[in-house]
């Protein structure tokens, strides 16, 4: 029950929100984030040892066909809920502190968001999955395409076009497999890890599922939509797509496509790997030369999720709980720097790098806490960037240490474009008589708690370890098993 | 009680940097300088009492575990702290001198506006630096390691107001990065190979391998790439001149004293893993000692008193890798000792001129500084002479140590290395008898300003031209018939060198080593002590004389066949391969719908007599198909 | 000559039912494609209804009721769409129709 709970309230308070002005329906949202996260922080507090999934729910939904209301929250699911939980605020922030986007529909659409996203990372049933996966999906198109720049139309149709191929591959997977799963046929996640598939399906059917969760994360080639996407999208629509529905992707390949499609995984596993890691050399040398703040982290995101990529596909438990731990620290990092693109847009009316610089004479605190999220993102040891990057890095290696070259590749690079960014924008000399501003109290609060968090996790992730560990190792069981 | 004095070495100035960072303002300047030093200090002072408590017994070391930091199955990695006599000597250079350069820079940065953050970020640097030598595993030593890489960048940019430090700043960490990569890629491959990270059991689960091991020589040279980077050496060297862009504290605190020697404790910590790695030995010499000498020659003809003194930082670094490609590992660390002391001695003299000349560092308007420099001057020439290996100055014994051994496994190798001995030499008194003999070349504003640094520098200066003096005594030579108290100490450690040299063989290398000192101390004085030649314009400089002066040029080569091609291929790969190919792909898929639109609406004649036909011939086709089944 | 069989209903209904499509298919005018089109209905209402008497079932009669409605009201609909394509078009032939061609 606490699952559906903790799955269903923001859907309701955002109809809720729908019907109220904007003052009121902002303060209603607010208090609705805040009790979510609150309600997940208590849930991971009282969260049990064990792989056992905690917080089980089974509401019979259509039994004829097996199909069933299942939720419930194990290890790896639990750390991407505390994620959307700690981020949603976030994007409500931006929301509210840009004027085209202070409205009560925008909330609402936020709060639908955050229902999808804890509801697919929360289902055990694949059809439960798949509807979350399309709530998530829709209201971010309609986020990005009604209050987005100015190509907006164009660019989110390819988004969502994009994206509702991959499900709808998806959803022809589903249903296959259902029809293979043991009598009586269920939709249920365990019956899905014990189907038996006829002859070489399992082959086909992991393109089917890969598309979907790749046009997600993205994986390389998948990606020509995220960069114009993040681009014109609005900032909450942003932070939305690259700290939260990026591990969507991720977080579907690792529910259901390793261990429902072992035999499939380890056919394509050369190729998938070599493509997560073709994404983390192209995304970075890409964004040496981006000259817009929002497609520098675009680029830098699709390398960053390469690597997570690359780490589930090494099947290893290194690169699994890497790709846990490094989700949630890139998810955190990222909504950190898109909060600072933002403050530093609406302050100086301009994104673009080389337009603006000096901004740390202007804004010390702000250049500061850049520079953790900057470091956290860049793999600096003490922060859990690192901890992430060093376990992804570590289980691609298991496969071949060669494999770990295009990741390290990537590392350096990073450090390249992120410190050039840092130093463009926030070091040199400030124009004469630009007025020094320092960010709003809510901002700084954000801003220093996400430094703190990663700094916390970076020396003592052991939580998210212990959390995700036993999950994790299930899941190898699972792969290595058919 | 152990543990704690142990957890308190590096916390400390993590302390430190979080109160100076967070009220550094508050607290003002000279709160906030003494709050740094005394932090330092009080750092060396646990050190010094865990010394007392504990290793005069001669016991092993000590283990601090934390904490869990990593674990997974089979990989578990402890926030763990070692200390064993290694670790102890770094911690004593590191804090010793630390702190001496600490309160150097309470005077050295008494006008800047940025006090707060500069203590903040030497406070931060030398936690780091304690983390790094005080690890107990390659992944906790890993943490020191980035996170010194990451105070250098800080403090290398210090002045961020200046777009080229920043630029040197950004290089300096990016070019680290690169030794880094191959560091991680080491650490990766030794926990496959070994199931763990931890220096003691890396350690004695490598024993069972045997020498020349295709892992462990992979391993080592991995480590290696780490340590060049770090280090200084060929071909990552190029950041440290560039370094030089911090304050001069700085330089000499993380680009000359600790920082860079890391790659070399690193190697030294890592000794039971090399000695199995004959092929990277051999490696790592020929690196130390082609560096040794590219970078003397690079010294010669510089004209930045900083530049002169970074260049022979690399090449000093060059001597102690030479001596660990030998196998000389606490012959290597003796060398670290004592180059600790006359190089951060020579950098903060540099200061002081810089300071006395109101931020002016182009050697060839300086000139005849004795007499307004007295203590400085008499320092530094401490300093000079015993980077010249002229008895009974430190860097004598340790060099003439490196070079003993450097003969007694490779006699070609010695006599480069001589050649490299004598071009220190040459361009170390070329940069002293141009500095403060002969008559003052600035202008008369700037001789007007001439003054001696105030006390809070100048006591540092004497503390480490004392240094300097006499801590080659530390490690006599055998023939001397006292005990080697650095190689002693080391012993549990590093192991203990056995010499095969007879008597009379290193009283030759001995005085080989000095006559050459000496000779090129003789021929700098005739050039820029007796003629007063003075470094002649960029633009007239030609021949060999130019390429030295232009550094050979590696900068520019590294720029043109790397940097520029890497940022065009950087806007190629997206215009071209991305944009135009891949998203231009999709588009064409995209485009197949409406094309297929554009031929399907063909069959829309409007002629609704058409569409009856077209229906009824269907419906009797399916009927035909129906009945044919 | 024999009784009359079911057949003889079947083979009458199926000449009603094609006589119909030809009227469909080859008139122009819509009125009399609009005959044509209750020949077939009522094509297929003869073989609703003679079945359903040589089954003895009442059900086929029952249909013939529905369809005779529908086409009642078909025909109320249809006429009146004549109607108006013949005051906007001052025509009722099929190939003055061609207003939604591409």
């Amino acid at each position: 029950m606490h699952s559906l709970i903790l799955v269903v309230f923001p859907l309701l308070a955002g109809l809720a929100v729908l019907f109220l002005k904007e003052a009121p329906a902002r303060r209603l949202a607010v208090v609705t984030v805040a009790l979510e996260a609150l309600f997940a922080i208590v849930l991971a507090a009282l969260f049990g040892r064990g792989d056992t999934v905690h917080y089980a729910l089974d509401l019979p939904w259509v039994p004829a066909w097996g199909i069933s209301f299942r939720l419930g929250l194990d290890g790896i699911s639990l750390v991407l809920v505390l994620l959307t939980v700690l981020v949603t605020p976030v994007a409500l922030l931006l929301a509210a502190r840009n004027p085209a986007t202070r409205t009560p529909v925008f909330y609402a659409l936020v709060l639908a968001v955050e229902t999808g996203l804890l509801g697919v990372f929360a289902a055990r049933d694949a059809i439960v999955f798949y509807l979350f996966w399309e709530l998530a999906l829709v209201p971010v198109y309609f986020i990005a395409a009604i209050w987005g720049g100015e190509k907006r139309v164009a660019v989110t149709l390819k988004f969502f076009i994009y994206t509702v191929v991959g499900s709808l591959l998806m959803l022809f997977g589903i249903l296959y497999v259902y029809f293979y799963t043991l009598l009586p046929h269920s939709f249920s996640l365990e019956a899905f890890y014990t189907a038996s598939l006829p002859g070489d399906a399992a082959i086909w059917l992991f393109a089917c599922f890969f598309a979907a969760f790749a046009v997600k994360m993205p994986v390389f080639p998948f990606h020509t939509w995220q960069s114009d996407t993040y681009h014109e999208a609005p900032a909450a629509g942003t932070v939305l797509l690259a700290a939260l529905m990026a591990k969507m992707g991720a977080y579907g390949a690792m529910r259901w496509l390793l261990p429902v499609l072992p035999d499939g995984m380890h056919a394509w596993q050369w190729v998938v790997l070599a493509l997560s890691l073709i994404g983390v050399v192209w995304g970075s040398i890409i964004a040496l030369t981006q000259k817009d703040m929002k497609r520098l982290l675009a680029w830098s995101s699709f390398a960053h999720t390469g690597l997570i990529a690359a780490g589930i596909f090494s099947l290893s438990f290194a690169g699994l709980q890497g790709a846990v731990v490094q989700m949630a620290a890139h998810g955190i990092a990222i909504a950190a720097l898109f909060l600072v693109v933002d403050i530093v847009e609406t302050r100086t009316g301009s994104r673009a790098i080389g337009q603006v610089g000096g901004l740390a004479h202007r804004a010390p605190l702000l250049a500061v806490v850049f520079m953790f999220a900057l470091l956290s993102a860049i793999g600096l040891p003490l922060t859990a960037g690192f901890v992430g990057e060093f376990q992804l890095l570590y289980g691609v290696a298991q496969q071949g240490l060669a494999w770990a070259l295009p990741g390290l590749v990537g590392v350096v690079l990073g450090a390249v474009y992120m410190l050039q960014w840092f130093r463009k924008t926030m070091l040199g000399d400030a124009p004469a008589g630009s007025p020094a501003f320092a960010p709003t109290g809510v901002e700084t609060t954000v801003l220093v708690s996400s430094a703190a968090l990663l700094v916390f996790f970076g020396v003592w992730p052991k939580w998210l370890m212990d959390w995700s560990g036993p999950a994790v190792d299930a899941l190898v069981q699972l792969v290595a098993w058919k | 009680m152990k543990n704690l004095l142990v957890v308190l070495i590096p916390l400390l100035p993590l302390l430190g940097f979080a109160v100076s960072g967070l009220f550094g303002k508050r607290l003002g300047k000279s709160a906030t300088g003494l709050l740094a030093s005394g932090m330092v200090l009080l750092s060396f002072l646990c050190a010094a009492a865990l010394a007392m408590l504990h290793f005069r017994t001669g016991d092993s070391a000590i283990v601090v575990n934390l904490f869990s930091w990593i674990r997974m199955p089979g990989l578990s990695i402890p926030m763990g702290l070692l200390v064993d006599p290694l670790s102890l000597m770094m911690v004593f250079v590191v804090t010793g001198i630390g702190f001496l350069i600490h309160v150097y820079s309470i005077g050295y940065m008494h006008d800047d506006d940025g006090v707060a953050r500069f203590f903040s970020y030497l406070n931060l640097f030398t936690f780091f630096m304690l983390v790094l030598v005080l690890a107990d595993n390659f992944a906790v030593l890993f943490i020191g390691w980035e996170g010194v890489g990451l105070c250098s960048y800080l403090l290398i940019g210090f002045w961020f107001k200046n777009h080229a430090f920043n630029g040197a700043a950004v290089k300096a960490f990016v070019v680290n990065r690169i030794g880094d990569a191959g560091f991680l890629l080491g650490l990766f491959l030794m926990a496959m190979t070994f199931g763990s990270l931890s220096f003691a059991e890396v350690f004695s689960r490598a024993a069972s391998f045997g020498s020349g091991a295709p892992a462990i020589t992979l391993i080592t040279l991995f480590l290696f790439i780490g340590a060049s980077g770090k280090s200084a050496q060929i071909p990552l060297y190029t950041w440290l001149p560039d370094a030089m862009a911090g304050p001069t504290p700085v330089s000499a605190l993380i680009h000359a004293a600790t920082m860079v020697t890391a790659g070399v404790y690193l190697v030294i910590r890592s000794n039971a893993l090399y000695a199995l790695a004959p092929l990277t030995m051999a490696i790592i010499a020929a690196v130390g000692l082609a560096t040794a000498i590219w970078a003397g020659l690079i010294a010669l003809s510089q004209r930045d008193i900083k530049k002169v003194l970074a260049y022979s930082t690399v090449s000093q670094l060059g001597f102690m890798f030479l001596a660990l490609g030998m196998g000389a590992w606490s012959t290597g660390f003796f060398h670290v000792f004592t180059h600790a002391f006359f190089k951060a001695l020579l950098f903060l003299g540099a200061g002081s001129v810089i300071h006395a000349l109101s931020g002016e560092q182009d050697i060839r308007r300086m000139g005849g500084l004795r007499k307004a420099l007295p203590v400085t001057y008499a320092t530094m020439l401490a300093g000079t002479l015993a980077i010249a290996g002229i008895p009974p100055f430190a860097g004598f014994f340790s060099k003439d140590e490196i070079f003993a051994k450097v003969f007694e496994h490779a006699p070609a190798l010695w006599a480069i290395a001589l050649a490299g001995a004598f071009v220190t030499s040459f361009y170390m008194f070329r940069l002293f008898f141009l500095v403060f003999h002969g008559e003052f070349r600035g202008d008369a504003t700037a001789k007007h300003h001439l003054h001696e640094s105030p006390k809070v520098m100048t006591a540092p200066l004497v503390v480490l031209a004392l240094g300097a003096l006499g801590a080659g005594f530390a490690g006599l030579p055998e023939i001397f018939g006292a005990p080697h108290w650095i190689s002693d100490f080391l012993a549990p450690v590093t192991g203990r060198g056995e010499s095969h040299l007879s008597h009379a063989t290193e009283w030759m290398l001995m005085g080989a080593s000095v006559a050459t000192g000496l000779l090129a101390l003789l021929f700098a004085w005739v050039r820029y002590g007796v003629k007063g030649r003075v470094p002649a314009e960029d633009a007239s400089v030609t021949g060999v004389a130019r390429w030295s002066l232009g550094k050979f040029f590696i900068d520019e080569l590294y720029d043109r066949a790397i940097v520029k091609p890497l940022f065009r291929f950087s806007a190629w790969i997206h215009d071209v391969l991305d944009r135009r190919g891949l998203d231009g792909a999709v588009g064409a898929i995209a485009g197949i719908s409406p094309w297929l639109g554009q031929q399907v609406r063909l069959l829309q004649t409007g002629n609704t007599a058409f569409y009856l036909f077209a229906m009824a011939l269907g419906v009797f086709l399916i009927l035909f198909v129906a009945t044919l089944r | 000559m024999g009784p009359i069989t079911l057949d003889h209903y079947v083979f009458l209904s199926a000449a009603l039912f094609c006589l119909g499509v030809a009227g469909v298919l080859i008139r122009r005018n819509i009125l009399v494609m609009f005959m044509s089109l209750e020949i077939m209905l009522n094509a297929v209402n003869l073989l609703l209804g003679s079945i359903a008497a040589f089954r003895g079932d009442a059900a086929g009669q029952v249909f013939v009721f529905f369809i005779m409605l529908v086409a009642a009201a078909e025909i109320a609909v249809g006429l009146a769409v004549m109607v108006m394509v013949y005051r906007n078009t001052g025509s009722i032939d099929l190939k003055d129709l061609s207003n939604l061609k591409w």
